[in-house]
């Protein structure tokens, strides 16, 4: 049997362990984009910056990198503004359709992606829809919107609607005390909302692959370099990508002061 | 208050009706919250809608103020029909039971909120703004959020923003409800001090009588989504109009009995004289009126029932005295603090009774 000392430090050791194991393949990409080794393997070699420079000299990256902000910010934007606008109306419900709505529209979430792309690659190819970006940014919405609305109901949820009512009292017309009482009591979870939106749709990869046609971002990028070569400009990208990610999803907890 | 003051701001029929009710009901689904009703409410009074939770009172201040739309009926103020307008056109401002502060704003911002959609010029602006701190004492935190501040100052900043609108009527709801005991008492004053500054007119609603009491000069008893009775704090505690009225306001023995012909008979055989139908009716006896004696037979009370002294509670002031009569009723009888042996104790035999003025015959329904 464990003593009690030994028995601790075993489950310490167990969630380190969990730790390494989980986090070791985003650690990995990141040393090797440092690395001089061409094959990705140990030793890595002297530091460099080389691998980033033959990123940034390659048109694909660029071109990947454009459509992916295009992406990125009109999902975000487009997904905060409809996202903020349903869960506005919905926190005027009873509590129970408003629970039986957010079901719904949190399904997308749920499902598989592949079965999302699929039906989404489906319904395109069935009204004769060409692919492009334009058929990217509606399907990204689809997974982006339910945060959005997530994150919104629950602070419309807990809005003090005496607030409202005596804006009102002091001759507020609707559209005023939106922008001049609603919108800025709101805007940090809107911001909040946003990002962790952008953070979503810039990584994903499944649905993007299945809406684009012959496009690319910088996740189908990254799969296309994998087919062709398998240089550490890949871990390059693989590490912006990740930085870019972590980033936004960080500030969006920190401005929307989310306690996990 | 003292009594000349009370006096003094009793209503006559001359004065100006300001709010002018007629057959105003509301109905939420199934629940008649406000069933019809008439209320006039004069310039200048400080009116308590006062009742149990759920008896319509708040929803009466919501119609009034324009947050809900009545079922049928009229409302006029001053003289105008407002019926169909929204409370951003009416001449009524709320201070809410949760305040509602903009939270984002400053004190002086969320005071002057209301006088820039209307547009007012930047002098009268400073004017008012600076007339209206004054009054409630914000003047040196003009500057602060509405987090930053205590529970009564966020009160006196929702009070301040609806007073510098200069509204015909002030709409309060609930407006101690959220402070504790001690705070209280200082917001009474300076509600009732405010009053008197601005000669404005005040409607409030509270489900607590003293406070109904203390601040009104004349207050509304609801119950079932009616008025069931009306008047200066005075009359409605000297004369209730019902058992529920008697039992809500005030302290008060409540002995139910009948009239038959000319003689109030209770139950255990007590018996008074008093002319009138016959039929059910309860005798109402405020703690105050009731009398200790020695006596089986005193020459000034109506009545002197024998009976044993069940509890004793110091109050200060004055001792409550419980005591069960011979015939089973309990009577709480208020006696000034004696000093001295004479007092009686817990398990003495004493006699109470009541003067025919200090008693109230209430037909029941």
């Amino acid at each position: 049997m464990f003593s009690d000392r030994s028995s601790n430090l075993t489950w310490h050791l167990f969630a380190v362990l969990a730790m390494v194991f989980m986090l070791s393949p985003l650690v990995l990409v990141v040393f090797f984009s440092f690395g001089e080794n061409p094959h990705s393997t140990l030793p890595v070699g002297k530091l460099t910056l080389g691998w980033y420079e033959k990123l940034f000299a390659d048109p694909n990256f660029w071109r990947a990198l454009r459509n992916s902000a295009v992406v990125t910010l009109s999902v975000g934007v487009l997904s905060t503004v409809i996202g903020t606008l349903a869960a506005l109306g919905i926190a005027r419900w009873r509590a129970t359709n408003a629970g039986a709505a957010l079901t719904v529209l949190t399904l997308p979430v749920m499902m598989p992606p592949l079965v999302l792309s699929l039906a989404l690659a489906t319904m395109f190819s069935t009204f004769g829809v060409r692919l492009g970006l334009h058929t990217v940014i509606p399907s990204h919405l689809v997974f982006t919107q339910p945060f959005v609305i997530l994150i919104v109901y629950a602070q419309m949820a807990n809005f003090n609607y005496a607030i409202i009512d005596s804006a009102r009292d002091l001759g507020a017309s609707p559209l005023r005390i939106f922008f001049s009482i609603i919108l800025p009591i709101i805007s940090p979870t809107l911001v909040g909302a946003a990002l962790i939106a952008m953070a979503v749709s810039l990584d994903d990869f499944i649905i993007t692959f299945f809406t684009i046609g012959s496009g690319m971002t910088l996740p189908t990028l990254v799969w296309g370099m994998l087919r062709t070569s398998l240089d550490p400009s890949i871990n390059a990208l693989g590490t912006l990508i990740l930085a870019a990610t972590i980033s936004s999803s960080m500030l969006a907890l920190k401005i929307t002061q989310y306690r996990g | 208050m003292s009594q000349q003051d009370r006096l003094a701001t009793q209503p006559n029929e001359d004065e100006e009706i300001l709010v002018r009710l007629r057959n105003l009901s509301k109905r939420y689904g199934r629940t008649q919250a406000v069933q019809a009703l008439d209320l006039d409410i004069r310039k200048g009074e400080f009116f308590a809608l006062l009742g149990p939770s759920g008896c319509g009172k708040t929803t009466l201040l919501n119609l009034i103020g324009g947050f809900a739309a009545p079922s049928t009926g009229v409302i006029e103020i001053d003289g105008r029909d407002v019926t169909a307008l929204g409370p951003e056109r009416r001449r009524t401002n709320m201070v809410f039971q949760g305040y509602g502060l903009f939270p984002h704003m400053t004190v002086r911002q969320n005071i002057t909120y209301g006088l820039q959609i209307a547009k007012t010029p930047p002098d009268e602006t400073k004017q008012r703004v600076a007339r209206v701190t004054s009054l409630v004492h914000l003047t040196d935190l003009e500057h602060r959020l509405p987090a930053e501040l205590s529970g009564g100052q966020q009160q006196r900043v929702a009070l301040a923003r609806a007073l510098v609108m200069e509204p015909a009527v002030l709409l309060l709801d609930e407006p101690l409800a959220a402070l504790d005991l001690k705070l209280r008492k200082a917001v009474q004053e300076e509600l009732r001090h405010l009053h008197r500054a601005i000669g404005g007119t005040f409607m409030f609603v509270t489900h607590d009588q003293t406070e109904a009491m203390a601040l009104a000069n004349r207050i509304a008893v609801m119950q079932d989504g009616r008025i069931v009775q009306q008047g200066t704090p005075e009359e409605i505690y000297a004369n209730p109009a019902s058992e529920f009225v008697a039992g809500f306001i005030g302290e008060a023995n409540i002995l139910h009995g009948r009239r038959i012909s000319g003689r109030i008979e209770l139950d255990g055989g007590i018996v008074m004289a008093d002319k009138g139908p016959d039929r059910r009716v309860i005798v109402v006896v405020r703690p105050d009126d009731v009398f200790v004696t020695d006596e089986t037979t005193p020459e000034a009370l109506e009545v002197a029932l024998p009976g044993m002294v069940k509890d004793r509670i110091y109050l200060g002031t004055h001792d409550s005295l419980k005591v069960t009569l011979d015939c089973g009723h309990d009577v709480v009888a208020y006696i000034r603090a004696a000093h001295g042996a004479d007092a009686p104790g817990i398990g003495d035999r004493i006699h109470i009774g009541w003067h025919t003025s200090g008693r109230r015959i209430v037909e029941k329904d």
